[in-house]
């Protein structure tokens, strides 16, 4: 145990390793300092570049571009009122005030210890719980397997979006996307049409490349104004004890939300913000004074939203799930490099599982230093010209799909999905379904086939204890809505008109 | 005819149009091979599901969208009871459920980020307010002005200026200019806290064109105890706090208020502007719409709330409650919302960002389309250092903002794209052994 201990430490703590997580986590704040940038478009336009690397390196680096990412938003969202990323929505309503009357540098301050203490905590509870989840995993066969896969698409397709059906629309065509190209369990080619480049099926980075890159890159380009941003001066960043005075209280409570709500699939960082903005409004002894630069305000945004990073990460290592769009394109990253997340990774690789949860950990270390040291550096990131941002990430969305195979087919199936993932976007259609679809339509018919295999035309047999509370958990939302409309029609004859919705 | 959404209709047809075709193909797999589901199931059980949900989903965009209403207002506070009323009145009238959303807390950002989000079909309105926990009216109405089509005034309570009634006669008998005059010389209080920057203290001296001394409280009850207490000279506050409460209005005299009109109850109270100081403020609500929302669809609204007989009903419920009504139809509220937006224009303290116009982000889009097609088909056959630089130079120039558009700003796209296409070239062909035709 201790030579592991050791082992894992010393593997990460390599300069080679600390090199590239800093490497990400500059990265990353910078993609999240740029308004209209998130850490979704960071982690996909620096995936192509893991490929030359080990699976270590690779995962830090985008790991630290993550962790950076949902971070870095908050210095825009302080400094010129707008979120850098979606994760700092709520970081506005108190950051930008506390900026205007020359406290900018002290917002930054509790910002970046909040996010610190949110996504190192995380972080632990990760390593607590990422053995004991799995364990339950081990558990799970095929039928488990099957029945968790169509309950994570459904969860994701009803909480990505206001329109559900929209969400199952969305991971429907992710899931179909998949089964082109020679099917696994037979080996019979499916919906190729003999085009040769269409055997090996549709490779999902390029997709993953196009879906989230460029649909966001088009709606900058909507957005792109002539007014430069006015960056207030920046004094004082590292906030004295009085500052940190009656805080605990809300860091622990957002610690809490942070990594639960991260954890649930199609959740991610910006939901984990809002909710723990409001529980702490609700909580607060001066709820009044929420929205008007109250330090409370930044630190349960903050400590939420870095929550969320090792929140998200809960499914994705212990289960293979991934719950949202980051952890869709860090699950292809392990992919990529011949390992599957899940419980057999935790008992089979458990060394570099606690690499990754390790490399998290320092990662937060980094991003604490930099946002303590270079914040006045990064604040001026955000004065580089959209239009000229949005040309280099458009162009880099078509190097790194080519560079992934040196294929040009690969680089069409990128302008494809990017096409489509404006359309969508413009549409109301969320994104992640299709991405996560696509990710798990390969489990999903692999266990299916399994189970199937396994009944022998009795298919009661897949309702297995496990596999039955995934099933039920996946038809609530359907079924929830039906049951209060018919309990209403009862309770009161004709239905209400002009009723209210909290 | 009724308007529908063509976008996901046309969307939803292609893709059961595509999934038929894929069907047709997938039919002629085996169903089951070696005791499991065959290589067309799986794949042919997806398409279905797409065709059913895509079926919902065109069927969705024919229905009659709900009416919404978002309102940042807790349902059972006294404002979320009044919007309830403004939804009874119009399902009772459009003959259609009209659904309270309420989306209180976070500084009024979700409903306002919700709000302005909505489709502009006319079906969803948004409560919008100046009565944000700070800063105070000018900026809501920037933000409103640059999220929503204004529909209809509803409620304003002006600020208004208040001495002592009993000690200060003096202003019993000066003119307006006299007023203006001694409000450079005087310590005014203002019922709000200083958190941030004071918009109306710093608007007041602006338009009155004096440095106005300004103490700050939390409430209207410690302003009006240190103008009791001479500690201040006069002091600026919410009208209804002063009139709601008989005692006040004894002890108090208003001698101005921030209104665009005189108030019904102080027909012999100037306005500000009467004074010489041109300046609206205080605490609004009105409803409002979507950008590009139809200018019939909002009028509708409006005439149905001022129907003769529902405005009595609903001005008496107003007056009930507190509220101080104040019905505007679109454009007059469009114009009240504008004074105030001017207001913090001239104070520099718009940050509000405009977007382009609709016409101009539409093409800057589709060029930016079009050259990301045109170059990912050239580059197999033109050297890709070429089509990039080409590319990120036409990009960069059609992107550049118009107005300031200039001989540094083309040498810096040059520059730039010069030194990205070369940068990537040179790292992912020796780093990543990348072969780039």
């Amino acid at each position: 145990m201790g030579d592991l201990t050791l082992s894992i430490v010393a593997a990460v703590l390599d300069i080679h390793i600390l090199l590239i997580i800093v490497e990400g986590v500059l990265l990353g704040i910078i993609v999240g300092v740029l308004p209209g940038l998130s850490a979704t478009l960071g982690v996909a336009l620096v995936m192509p570049l893991t490929f030359a690397m080990d699976a270590l390196g690779g995962l830090m680096l985008l790991l630290g571009v993550y962790v950076g990412a949902v971070y870095g938003g908050s210095v825009s969202a302080i400094l010129i009122g707008i979120p850098g990323t979606p994760a700092a929505v709520a970081t506005v309503l108190d950051g930008h005030p506390m900026a205007k009357r020359g406290e900018g540098g002290l917002a930054i301050g509790i910002a970046t210890i909040s996010s610190f203490i949110g996504g190192f905590a995380s972080v632990i509870i990760l390593a607590l719980v990422s053995k004991p989840i799995a364990a339950l995993g081990l558990a799970f066969g095929e039928r488990e397997y099957f029945a968790l896969g169509v309950f994570a698409l459904s969860a994701v397709a009803h909480l990505s979006s206001a329109s559900f059906t929209k969400g199952m629309l969305s991971a429907g065509v992710g899931l179909f996307v998949a089964t082109i190209g020679i099917d696994e369990i037979h080996g019979i080619p499916r919906c190729t049409f003999g085009n040769t480049n269409f055997l090996g099926g549709i490779p999902y980075m390029p997709v993953m490349i196009g879906v989230f890159a460029i649909p966001e890159t088009l709606i900058n380009i909507e957005m792109i104004s002539h007014i430069r941003p006015q960056i207030p001066r920046i004094v004082r960043i590292f906030p004295n004890l009085s500052s940190l005075k009656g805080l605990a209280a809300p860091i622990l409570r957002s610690i809490g939300i942070g990594s639960i709500v991260g954890a649930v699939p199609g959740t991610g960082a910006d939901i984990a913000a809002i909710v723990s903005y409001s529980q702490g409004k609700s909580m607060s002894k001066h709820p009044e004074r929420y929205g008007t630069g109250y330090l409370e305000g930044i630190t349960c945004a903050e400590t939420a939203n870095n929550a969320a990073t090792g929140g998200a990460m809960i499914p994705l290592l212990t289960l293979g799930i991934p719950g949202g769009a980051v952890t869709a394109i860090l699950m292809g990253a392990f992919m990529v490099h011949g390992l599957y997340p899940g419980p057999l990774l935790i008992t089979q690789n458990i060394d570099l599982v606690y690499k990754v949860i390790l490399g998290m950990a320092v990662a937060n270390v980094f991003m604490l230093i930099f946002g303590l040291s270079a914040a006045k550096i990064f604040s001026r990131v955000s004065r580089i010209p959209s239009s000229l941002l949005s040309a280099v990430i458009m162009f880099l969305c078509v190097t790194g799909s080519y560079a992934l195979r040196n294929s040009f087919f690969d680089v069409f199936v990128m302008a494809i999905s990017g096409l489509a993932g404006y359309a969508m976007i413009k549409n109301g259609i969320p994104r992640a379904p299709l991405i996560i679809g696509m990710i798990l339509s390969g489990m999903i018919e692999t266990n299916l086939a399994r189970s199937v295999m396994l009944c022998r035309g009795n298919f009661l047999i897949m309702f297995t204890p496990i596999s039955s509370i995934l099933f039920f958990l996946t038809v609530l939302p359907f079924a929830t809505p039906l049951l209060k409309r018919f309990q209403k029609s009862r309770q009161q004859g004709k239905p209400k008109r002009g009723a209210s919705v909290p | 005819m009724r308007k529908v959404d063509k976008n996901v209709i046309i969307i939803t047809l292609i893709t059961i149009i595509f999934s038929l075709f894929l069907m047709k193909h997938l039919i002629g797999y085996k169903f089951t091979i070696e005791d499991t589901i065959g290589p067309g199931i799986y794949p042919l059980t997806i398409l279905i599901l797409i065709i059913l949900v895509s079926i919902i989903i065109t069927v969705k965009a024919f229905a009659q969208p709900e009416y919404k209403i978002i309102s940042p207002y807790a349902p059972g506070s006294v404002k979320g009871v009044l919007i309830k009323s403004i939804a009874d009145i119009l399902s009772k009238e459009l003959r259609s459920p009209v659904l309270v959303v309420s989306k209180s807390g976070e500084g009024f950002f979700s409903a306002n980020y919700a709000g302005s989000h909505a489709k502009p079909d006319g079906k969803t309105l948004t409560v919008i307010t100046g009565d944000r926990p700070t800063p105070r009216g000018f900026l809501g109405a920037a933000i409103s002005l640059a999220n929503f089509e204004p529909v209809m005034g509803l409620t304003f309570d002006p600020d208004c200026l208040v001495v002592r009634s009993k000690k200060d006669t003096h202003f019993n008998n000066v003119g307006n200019s006299q007023i203006l005059h001694d409000l450079n010389s005087m310590n005014l209080g203002f019922s709000y806290p200083a958190e941030g920057l004071h918009y109306l203290k710093e608007a007041l001296s602006k338009k009155s064109g004096f440095e106005i001394k300004g103490s700050f409280f939390s409430d209207t009850q410690s302003m009006l105890e240190s103008l009791e207490n001479n500690e201040i000279d006069a002091g600026f506050s919410p009208l209804t706090d002063i009139l709601s409460n008989d005692p006040l209005q004894k002890q108090y005299k208003i001698i101005a208020v921030a209104s665009p009109e005189r108030v019904r109850e102080l027909p012999h109270t100037p306005k500000l502007e009467e004074l010489g100081i041109d300046l609206i403020s205080g605490q609004w609500m009105g409803l409002g719409c979507p950008r590009g929302t139809e200018k019939d669809k909002m009028n509708q609204i409006h005439e149905i709330l001022t129907k003769p007989d529902i405005l009595k009903a609903f001005v008496t419920e107003m007056k009930e409650k507190g509220q101080p009504h104040f019905l505007q139809d679109p454009k007059s509220f469009h114009n009240f919302l504008l004074h105030q937006k001017q207001a913090l224009d001239e104070l520099s303290f718009n940050e509000i960002h405009e977007r382009s116009g609709d016409l101009v982000s539409l093409y800057r889009v589709s060029a930016a389309i079009a050259l990301f097609v045109a170059f990912i088909l050239l580059m197999p056959y033109f050297s890709y250092l070429i089509t990039s630089f080409l590319f990120l130079i036409g990009l960069g120039i059609i992107l550049w903002p118009t107005p300031t558009r200039s001989k540094r700003a083309v040498l810096l796209i040059l520059s730039v794209s010069a030194g990205v296409a070369l940068a990537v070239y040179v790292v992912f062909s020796k780093a990543f052994n990348v072969v780039f035709p």
